[in-house]
């Protein structure tokens, strides 16, 4: 299903384009196994389009299938180790499932049913692919959503001190281009917000009395 | 010049010949749901033609990234990554209702084909 969708939003994605080769595969095969994360079969998509700045799309069981802004990691200027970070934190919502709690109590009426002997409901599928749009293009994932993302990224990377950094600052970023820059002014409907993530991280000192 | 110009027409001649139906060394099976032949061996070359999962596939020549494939009237390469010795178990045959009352256009297709040709793959490995 989730090729499907790459397929019918093409022109919105804008994945079909040529692109140099830069060495992302061995990059983030190499982070992976400096985390211990071993035997997981990856994806990327690049696009070349700001409408998707990043996510995991669900695909079969211990692979994933991120999709990837290429103007945006090229405005933020990001190393591949912070491109390895931003996927590694969209491994952490792909294993968590919450892209497919939202779609399956759609996805259920048509997954794993059969339908011998009718034709398949087309308007079922699109129901299913409109879920796919709310996600990835509209309502994204909620703030407690996104608070234990975070957590999880700030207890994993917290063993290494410049790791942890990397990720902290590579969310600066984001947060500066947000406020700055109207063409990912709607980043934080998708993944709220850099802002608070940075609260989260390294909550502000309390004054003494 | 005219010993010169004989020569120049039995090269014409022959030269068809010269590419004369290249050799067959194996079969193969395209693996991913859809594919594409393509003109050079180069992901971004030109599509000579879309192929589905399971099409057996003429290899002529193996190299690492690429094979240079028969797919039909077509000659051309197709990525290594992308063909199976065996017949795989195409998502087409496990599903075939789905597939066919999906009514995919052909543009459908062939994007679908050249998804794979943008993916960047890998695997992270027990070492």
């Amino acid at each position: 299903m989730s090729e499907l969708w790459l397929v019918k939003n093409h022109q919105i994605l804008k994945w079909d384009f040529q692109k140099p080769d830069f060495g992302l595969e061995g990059a983030f095969s190499d982070f992976l196994e400096k985390q211990g994360l071993f035997e997981k079969k990856f994806r990327i998509l690049l696009l070349d389009s700001p409408n998707v700045t990043h996510f995991a799309l669900p695909t079969s069981k211990n692979s994933y299938l991120f999709i990837l802004s290429l103007p945006f990691i090229r405005t933020l200027d990001l190393s591949k180790l912070e491109i390895s970070l931003l996927l590694m934190e969209d491994m952490v919502r792909a294993d968590a499932e919450l892209f497919k709690s939202h779609v399956r109590p759609t996805a259920q009426s048509l997954l794993g049913t059969n339908y011998a002997g009718s034709k398949l409901d087309l308007k079922k599928v699109e129901l299913v692919l409109k879920k796919y749009d709310e996600m990835i293009l509209d309502k994204g994932f909620t703030f407690s959503q996104q608070f234990e993302v975070t957590k999880h990224m700030d207890k994993t990377l917290k063993n290494d001190q410049e790791l942890w950094g990397t990720y902290y600052r590579m969310i600066r970023k984001i947060d500066a281009l947000v406020k700055e820059n109207s063409l990912y002014r709607n980043l934080p409907r998708i993944y709220p917000s850099p802002e608070l993530q940075l609260n989260w991280l390294a909550p502000p000192k309390r004054k003494g009395p | 010049m005219e010993g010169f110009l004989k020569n120049v027409l039995l090269l014409l001649l022959f030269l068809p010949s010269l590419h004369a139906a290249d050799k067959v060394m194996m079969v193969k099976y395209l693996n991913t749901a859809w594919g594409h032949v393509h003109q050079n061996a180069s992901r971004y070359s030109t599509s000579l033609t879309t192929v589905s999962c399971g099409h057996p596939i003429k290899i002529y020549e193996v190299k690492s990234e690429w094979h240079k494939v028969g797919a039909g009237p077509y000659t051309g390469y197709v990525a290594s990554s992308q063909l199976s010795d065996k017949k795989p178990t195409c998502v087409q045959d496990k599903y075939p209702r789905f597939f066919d009352d999906l009514k995919l256009e052909i543009t459908q297709m062939y994007y679908w084909g050249k998804l794979y040709d943008h993916y960047i793959e890998g695997k992270s490995r027990l070492k």
